[in-house]
This record gives structure tokens, C-alpha cells and sequence, in this order.
């Protein structure tokens, strides 16, 4: 099973970690904009790392299920983590200044979302897009 | 035990694959079938060594891979698949009565040999029927996405201009397909206005409005502008009982009126040249 | 590694293609660009040229956001020419929108929007 893990310290690995991803989702035969979709959702969980937590990783796989391929990106940082999720998850709501559609917007562009935050200890997010 | 029918299966191949031709020309459903006339014992071949293996490696993957192949090429085409089944049926039988003749001395031996050629029977047929349930399963979403690709025709009106029908229910997954086929019709024509005719689109209710929303906003990013014609006024009555904001979407109620809106856009002007035509009644209805 | 979007004249307009991927830093460098440009007098309108940009999150949004409002602020109209399908449809599906942002298929076609709006002033 094919895995890639990078490491995000700066913007420089999000634009590397994005690429990474657009790669292989067209390996996998993705469409144009599942890629685009997919590698913009990185770019917004990514931007989250280096914001908040300075540093963590970002691993991308390659799934396949019953037939299915899908790909998988899992963040993970030792952070602050995220006081309120809920509120986290709403459009609008930002505590950086930003446009606050960040995690909102990743979770719409994926298939599936999973978010697990603890305080003081840091952010896992494990997302999931599977091939049409 | 296993042992007995690998034997038996392998000993008694002329035998099984003989009696098979000769039941099957008798057969009534297999007989007058076109489909597997001219390879009728290849396909007894196949099965049978196909079922040669399974017993060998106790699963029954290569009968599940012939059978699948088998039942999927009819499915495509159409053909019945009745006579699928009664190769099967014929198979087996032909195995059970060589059994019964190759044992005649031995009747305990030869009721345990019919016994696991039923076993085998069993499983087989299992296996073609979930085969053909998943064979039409493709069939049916190959037609749904043929059916998704010829139910939204981006057409080109006008230099400029680009006209999209939308006829039947609007699912999210059809949306998603008007909305890739409609932008990338907007890039390949270059063009900066289209018309949506939802006159064709039965029910609109709050999630057809919301991808109606969407696929005008992903447009006019493009730099397109929209204009949806042909709302009903069940349809207009549904977005203001929703509270549903169309704010700065253009709507007019007939594709005529789009049309003609359009037109003015573009700076075309609609005008009748000479004396009224063959159908002099339109043209001019506002 | 550091990438520096050209900004040119044409006329009176201004015209800025952005290229491949820009981190987040230059795109902040890339709005200071721009305004310092626009600022200048006798300028009448700015295109942004998406053509080639694979990516458009909400950290590039909020940045064109912006400088259409400062751009507004200085009275010069701005246009976002040649964003793709792909990248359309994803900012419409996160949400985003580009409201009261002019959007134009290409750079000849923003031009020309811009060319009418100043005449209809």
C-alpha cells in the first residue's frame, strides 16, 4: 500500500504536501477537479498546522476497498488543539483573521471527515475521498 | 473424500462431457438457442475443468470466474439467461448418471458422489445468480451515466451564448455532472451568458434550488453570467415559501424572455426583416 | 523558490498573471505589488489572470477579497480573468464566494469589461 508522510513546518511544505497529493490522485485517475478538490483540502489543513500547532505531518494513502480506490490524507500535530470543534467546524468562524471556511470547506470537499482534538496534547484529521 | 469425487470428475470426463451433448440436443431450452450452438462443448469443457480445479483447491473461484464471464456476456447483450442455468443443470446431471453407471456395484460410493456433485450443484447455482445480479448491476450503472452525459446537452445559441435544458429529477450526482459539463461548455465556447431552461425539471424543491445556486456561482466565477428560464409558479411559490435567497440571480419565465435579455447583453438587437415570414405568428409575443 | 508575479500596463490597466503555486508569503508580497501599482495615478482598472493557477484556497480568496476592497477604497475596479472549471467548482463547494468580485473567461474579455466600465462612468 502505497504511503507518503511529510512533514509541515512552513508554507513552503504545504504547497509540497498539496503537490504530493495532486500527484498521486491522478496516478489514481481522479478527475481534474477531484484533484483540485483534494489538493485544496490539503492546502487548508495544512495552512491549520502551520498556524496553529508550528509543526506537524501530513500523510497521504492509497486506499482500495472492495473494488474501490480512494485516497486517504491524514494530518497530525502536536498543537494547542481545538478549544470548541463544533464551533471550529462553522463557517465564518475564525480566530486568525481568515475567511473561517478553512476546516468547513475541507470537510465539504472530501467524502469523509474525522476529527479528533485534545486540548494541550494536539489535532488528528483523517479525511477520506474515494474515486466516482 | 475429497479425494473420491477429484477422482471420479477426472476419470469420467469423456463420459460426463458426452452425456452432456447428448442431453443438451434434446433439451428444450438449450436446443433451439442460438447463442451457444456452435461452442456448446467448449463451454462444457470449461465448466467442467473449471470444477476440476475447485475440487482441487476446495473453493470455487475459477467455476465463479467461468460463470461470471458467461453470465456477464449475456447480461450485455441482452440474451436470456435461462440457458446458462441449464448448462449447469445438464453438467451436473450428466455427472450424476455417469456416477450411477460407473458405480453400479458400489451403491454406497455412487450416492456419495451424487451426493457432493449436488453439493457442487448448489454452489454453482448460488454463484450464477449473484453473478447476474452483479452483471445487471454494471449494466444498469453503465446506462445511468450514458443517460447522465446524454441528459445535459450544453448547446451553443449564439456566438457567445449557451443554452441549458435541464429535463428530469436533478439528483446530487446529476447536478454534479450539469455543473462540470456546463463549465467546461462555458470555457470551450468562451461564452459569457446561459440560459437554464428548468421548465423540464418536475420537482424543485430546496436541494434542486441550492445546486441551481451553486452551478450559477461556479459559473459567474468563470466569468459567465447566468439566466435561469422557465420557472413555474409552483416552483417560484417553493422559493419564497423556503426563504430561499436567489439574491442576484437573473430569472425570467419563458426561455423566449431569457432570450431576448440575453440578446440585449450581447447588444444583438431581434428584428424581422421584410414583410411577415411563412409563420408570421411569432417572433413578435413578449 | 521565491516567485514574483510580473505585473504589467497595459494602457491604463494593469495586468498581473499569476503563475504555478504561490506560498503564502508571496501571495501577501504579491497584494503589496499590486496596491503599490494601482496607487499610482491615472491607474483605471486591474485583472488578476488565474489561468494558470492549479490552487485557489481560502487563504487566496480572502487575499482577492482584499484587494478588490482596497482596490475599491481607491476608486479602480478590479477583475479576476480565467479561473478554471476545476477550481471554481471546488471554491463553490467549500462555501467561498467571490461575491461582488468582476469575473471575466479570459484576459482579452476583462479588458474589454473594464475598457466599458469606465466608459459608462
Amino acid at each position: 500500500m502505497l504511503e507518503r508522510t511529510s512533514s509541515i513546518e512552513n508554507e513552503l511544505d504545504i504547497i509540497a504536501a498539496r503537490r504530493c497529493a495532486k500527484e498521486i490522485a491522478k496516478e489514481l485517475g481522479f478527475s481534474t477537479v477531484d484533484q483540485v478538490r483534494i489538493a485544496t483540502a490539503i492546502s487548508e489543513l495544512a495552512r491549520n498546522v502551520v498556524l496553529y500547532a508550528k509543526n506537524g505531518s501530513i500523510a497521504i494513502r492509497v486506499l482500495c476497498e472492495g473494488g474501490r480506490k480512494g485516497l486517504e490524507i491524514l494530518v497530525a500535530d502536536n498543537g494547542p488543539g481545538i478549544p470548541n470543534v463544533e464551533l471550529a467546524m462553522t463557517d465564518g468562524y475564525s480566530t486568525s483573521g481568515g475567511l473561517g471556511a478553512g476546516l468547513p470547506g475541507a470537510k465539504r470537499l472530501m467524502d469523509t471527515f474525522r476529527i479528533d482534538s485534545k486540548l494541550g496534547q494536539g489535532t488528528t484529521i483523517v479525511a477520506r475521498k474515494w474515486k466516482a | 473424500m475429497e479425494q473420491e469425487i477429484v477422482g471420479f470428475w477426472t476419470d469420467s470426463r469423456n463420459e460426463i462431457i458426452g452425456k452432456c451433448i447428448e442431453l443438451s440436443a434434446k433439451d428444450a431450452i438449450l436446443e433451439p438457442d442460438e447463442s451457444y450452438r456452435q461452442n456448446r462443448e467448449q463451454v462444457f469443457e470449461h465448466l467442467w475443468s473449471a470444477l476440476l480445479q475447485d475440487m482441487q483447491s476446495d473453493t470455487m473461484a475459477k467455476t465463479g470466474e467461468v460463470v461470471g464471464s458467461l453470465s456477464r456476456e449475456a447480461v450485455r447483450y441482452g440474451r436470456n439467461v435461462e440457458p446458462i442455468q441449464r448448462i449447469i443443470e445438464i453438467l451436473m446431471k450428466s455427472a450424476e448418471e455417469a456416477a450411477r453407471t460407473k458405480y453400479r456395484e458400489d451403491a454406497n460410493r455412487a450416492s456419495r458422489i451424487a451426493g457432493h456433485i449436488k453439493e457442487y450443484l448448489d454452489k454453482t447455482m448460488i454463484i450464477l445468480t449473484k453473478s447476474i445480479i452483479r452483471a445487471q448491476a454494471e449494466v444498469i450503472e453503465k446506462q445511468k451515466e450514458y443517460l447522465l452525459e446524454l441528459s445535459t446537452p450544453v448547446i451553443p445559441l449564439l456566438d457567445g451564448i449557451l443554452v441549458l435544458p435541464l429535463i428530469g429529477t436533478i439528483d446530487t450526482r446529476r447536478a454534479k455532472q450539469i455543473m462540470d459539463n456546463l463549465l467546461n461548455g462555458i470555457v470551450e465556447a468562451q461564452a459569457d451568458t446561459v440560459l437554464i431552461d428548468i421548465s423540464g425539471v418536475p420537482i424543485v424543491d430546496t436541494q434542486v434550488a441550492h445546486h441551481l445556486i451553486k452551478t450559477v456561482q461556479a459559473a459567474s466565477l468563470l466569468g459567465a453570467r447566468c439566466i435561469i428560464v422557465g420557472i413555474r409558479p409552483e416552483f417560484a411559490q417553493t422559493i419564497v415559501k423556503l426563504g430561499i435567497d436567489f439574491g442576484s440571480i437573473v430569472t425570467k419565465n419563458s426561455l423566449q424572455a431569457g432570450l431576448k435579455l440575453a440578446l440585449k447583453w450581447h447588444n444583438y438587437e431581434l428584428r424581422r426583416v421584410g414583410g411577415g415570414g411563412p409563420d408570421a405568428s411569432t417572433g413578435a409575443d413578449s | 523558490m521565491h516567485q514574483q508575479v510580473p505585473i504589467l500596463k497595459i494602457d491604463d490597466f494593469w495586468i498581473a498573471s499569476v503563475q504555478g503555486s504561490l506560498h503564502d508569503q508571496d501571495v501577501i508580497e504579491f497584494k503589496e505589488a499590486l496596491l503599490n501599482k494601482i496607487m499610482q495615478p491615472k491607474s483605471r482598472g486591474l485583472i488578476i489572470d488565474l489561468t494558470v493557477l492549479d490552487v485557489v484556497d481560502s487563504f487566496v480568496t480572502k487575499t482577492l477579497i482584499d484587494i478588490r476592497g482596497l482596490a475599491g477604497l481607491m476608486g479602480v475596479p478590479v477583475v479576476i480573468a480565467g479561473m478554471s472549471p476545476a477550481v471554481a467548482i471546488t471554491l463553490v463547494e467549500m462555501g467561498l464566494n467571490l461575491e461582488g468580485v468582476d469575473t471575466a473567461l479570459n484576459l482579452q474579455k476583462g479588458l474589454d469589461k473594464l475598457r466599458n466600465a469606465g466608459k459608462e462612468r
